[in-house]
């Protein structure tokens, strides 16, 4: 479950209000899907999640998990995939799926039998012991994602991870969280990809200039445009006041 | 021309202490403790090597002199200067020409191979053309004010400062080039590097011995001197003739001299500058493929078999220790910055036995052996080898941009700086026992010293390692283009230098002052230790704090 109460976060000495008092729960068993245009405040909202980012008022609860005041709780329990993987090239990509698992403390076992199965799964076993500095973008992505999904984390989040992957890829990950909601996970994550919010998600939230403007399942949010025919699309450009803007 | 100097203000806007973010960096209200630190730090290393240089430089214009040779002092400062140039620009040469990060944008971009290469030279002659004023500019100084400031002198000296150090630099950035160029399609880059920069300082200290030996010889005969020492200068001044153009240029009838050494540097700096350009871009594009293709050299069919091989478990701290050794041999400046302090006592002493005469060495030796406190001396030396190190000092910096990696990581910060500090400890305590069994059997030392000697080097090498990491976690070189930056360019070991330097001169006075008292030596190295294992439990809770600063969620 994650849950944030009246969290905000400045920039620049606080003239820039990157997020706005965000009150925000997703609970357990739910794909979460995080929409804004750029610098709306996601993926501030995603780093202050994590623990990257400090909040400058407002409480985030990871499972019940204070993220100021029990971070690496917090890191125990999260899966994260950035929108800019990061590694150290110089490793191997099985090298450094072990350095996570030593991290994280799992098992020779347990990692062998998870390391096997996703890089199967997401169709890296063969580049494995390969040097990370060698991959393709989509490759990394999918080593991160692999990372990730390691240590079975209770939530999982994403910001933008659809870029770089290839259809299947993106397929499989797709199937990935749905399985994990279906066991109870809480699901988070961030796109620009109206139809994978669209078709995928529970509920979405959409964030505009730091402030949550709608946060609701796609179908009640189609209701409350008025128009039943209304595209995830069309409701974000309304909301966002962006279609106003592609008009003129 | 457009294109060098379009770049060079990119470096500088984008990757130097000028660039506008940096300076944001230093006027911050955390950063303003840093300047006047940089600078004192800087002003006690300008002033304590400036007089040696001055008191070495008027004794050399005084053997010059005598033997006819009033421009010897400019041959030898030249000379100094070039040795030195080509030290310090090998390994910056490999990092700013071919580690840059920069270098995937600018291949992308419509740029000239020429431009680029000629950019980077000029950004490795804007770092390396302080330490040859430094050096040069003493000497033309004082063979002014004992020569005269002649017209010629006032005209070449400009010339000297500033074209000076091309001719080591271009040459150090050929042999970098030639490295970098056989090495690039091996496996074993890291490796082949190292080695390469290895033999090029072989080289250099052969070439240094050859020198010091051709003047150094023992003279037994009184009467032989004068014309042994004629013969030898007047030898250099043959077998070296830019130096000997660089120097005679100074003199009243130097202005042909003058002439050969700008014709000389600019043809050379040229004419291999061409040479490094001309290979630049297939140099970066083979290095691009070489990973490619070591990608498909390492694909494995049998997965099964492959993770039987491959997956092993450690701790966590464990995984984090390793970690820090991965980062370090993933770049050849690192792993070559790293050998080159742990080594540093077997390579001084290499260089000293090497270039200095049997009976130099058998005078220190003498020396050694009549201190009374020799145990106490020892120490204090191979602690002051051993604090003054920038492994510690740079240890975030060199994560760069991995540090979003830590920062996720699910550990305590304190555990990670902790591990940091088990990386620094155990490779620096493991040579310091090394050198300390080595002077043990060498200098016969009293065994009970060993009492303080052996946990002393660990605490204090642990002091100096937190001192180290915590100024380096309160403010981390992060983003860097080349790792030459994350380093030898970090303001942040000149820093931890201070602070090591502080503490040595701390303890060094605690022993001075208890040796005036008439205190047993064995007694004030106990003293020393148990100084030294407070101070660490002192700071230790400042290393926790520092790290949960860096590592916990930033503002």
């Amino acid at each position: 479950m994650i849950d944030l109460a009246g969290v905000s976060k400045s920039y620049s000495k606080g003239t820039v209000k990157a997020v706005n008092k965000l009150t925000l729960q997703v609970p357990g068993g739910e794909i979460f899907g995080f929409l804004g245009p750029n610098g709306a405040g996601k993926s501030t909202t995603i780093k202050m999640l994590i623990g990257l980012l400090r909040q400058d008022e407002g409480t985030i609860l990871m499972n019940g998990h204070n993220t100021l005041e029990d971070i690496t709780s917090v890191k125990k329990i999260i899966g994260y995939v950035p929108d800019e993987p990061i590694f150290y090239d110089k490793m191997t990509g099985i090298g450094y799926l072990n350095f996570i698992a030593d991290v994280f403390g799992l098992s020779t076992d347990y990692r062998m039998k998870k390391i096997t199965e996703l890089s199967k799964e997401f169709l890296l076993a063969d580049n494995l012991d390969s040097v990370i500095a060698s991959y393709s973008h989509g490759m990394k992505q999918k080593l991160g994602i692999i990372s990730a999904l390691l240590h079975d984390p209770d939530i999982f989040i994403l910001d933008e991870p659809m870029v770089g992957l290839d259809p299947k890829a993106s397929f499989i990950l797709k199937e990935k969280m749905k399985k994990m909601c279906d066991a109870g996970k809480t699901i988070f994550f961030s796109t620009h990809v109206m139809d994978v919010a669209e078709r995928l998600c529970d509920r979405v939230g959409i964030i505009s200039k730091g402030k949550l403007v709608a946060c609701a399942p796609f179908d009640e949010l189609r209701k409350q445009s008025g128009e039943s025919s209304s595209t995830l699309e069309n409701i974000f450009l309304e909301l966002t006041d962006e279609a106003d803007t592609i008009t003129v | 021309m457009k294109q060098i100097l379009l770049l060079c203000k990119a470096y500088i806007n984008g990757a130097s202490i000028f660039s506008k973010g940096r300076r944001e960096q230093m006027r911050s209200g955390q950063q303003k403790w840093i300047a006047p630190l940089a600078i004192i730090g800087l002003g006690i290393a300008f002033i304590s090597f400036g007089s040696i240089l001055i008191l070495n430089y008027r004794n050399i214009y005084q053997l010059g002199a005598v033997f006819g040779h009033p421009d010897f002092l400019i041959y030898m400062v030249m000379l100094l200067s070039w040795i030195m140039t080509l030290v310090l620009s090998f390994t910056s040469a490999i990092s700013i020409l071919f580690k840059s990060s920069d270098n995937t944008l600018l291949m992308t971009l419509p740029i000239r191979a020429a431009s680029i290469v000629w950019s980077k030279i000029l950004m490795l002659y804007a770092t390396i053309l302080p330490l040859h004023i430094f050096i040069v500019l003493p000497g033309l100084i004082i063979f002014g004010i004992r020569y005269g400031f002649t017209g010629n002198l006032l005209i070449s000296s400009p010339v000297l400062l500033l074209a000076g150090p091309i001719v080591p630099l271009i040459l150090s950035t050929t042999a970098a080039s030639l490295i970098v160029r056989t090495s690039s399609r091996s496996k074993y880059k890291t490796t082949f590097e190292v080695i390469g920069m290895i033999l090029l300082l072989g080289f250099i200290i052969t070439f240094q011995t050859l020198l010091t030996r051709m003047s150094a010889e023992t003279i037994t005969e009184s009467s032989a001197v004068y014309q042994f020492f004629a013969d030898r200068i007047d030898q250099f001044y043959t077998d070296f003739p830019p130096l000997a153009w660089a120097s005679g240029s100074v003199l009243p009838d130097g202005g042909f001299n003058l002439l050969k050494f700008i014709l000389f540097s600019g043809g050379i700096g040229l004419v291999l500058g061409w040479i490094t350009g001309r290979k630049y871009l297939l140099m970066l594009y083979a290095s691009q493929s070489a990973s490619a293709e070591s990608s498909k050299r390492n694909k494995r069919t049998d997965t099964q078999r492959f993770f039987g091989q491959g997956v092993k478990s450690h701790s966590a701290e464990s995984a984090l220790v390793r970690r820090e050794w991965m980062i370090i041999k993933s770049n050849s400046t690192f792993l070559l910055q790293t050998f080159m302090e742990l080594l540093i006592i077997p390579l001084m002493l290499g260089v000293l036995s090497l270039t200095g005469s049997l009976g130099d060495i058998k005078g220190a030796l003498d020396f050694i052996y009549s201190i009374d406190f020799i145990e106490l001396m020892v120490f204090g030396i191979l602690l002051l080898v051993f604090l003054i190190s920038s492994i510690s000092s740079t240890s975030v910096s060199r994560e760069g941009s991995t540090i979003a990696i830590s920062r996720i990581l699910p550990l305590p910060p304190g555990a990670m700086a902790w591990a940091k500090v088990r990386f620094h400890v155990t490779i620096g305590y493991s040579a310091y026992l090394i050198y300390l069994a080595a002077a043990y059997v060498f200098f016969r030392l009293d065994p009970l010293h060993l009492l303080y000697m052996i946990p002393g080097g660990f605490v204090c090498l642990s002091i100096s390692s937190v001192l180290g990491l915590i100024i380096d976690l309160k403010r981390p070189m992060l983003t860097w283009t080349h790792p030459q930056q994350a380093m030898k360019q970090n303001l942040n070991v000149l820093i931890s230098m201070g602070f090591n330097t502080l503490l040595i001169g701390f303890l060094v006075g605690i022993g001075f002052l208890l040796l005036k008292a008439g205190v047993d030596t064995l007694i004030i190295g106990l003293i020393i230790l148990i100084v030294s294992f407070s101070a660490l439990l002192l700071i230790r809770g400042r290393l926790v704090q520092a790290a949960k600063i860096c590592y916990g969620p930033q503002r």
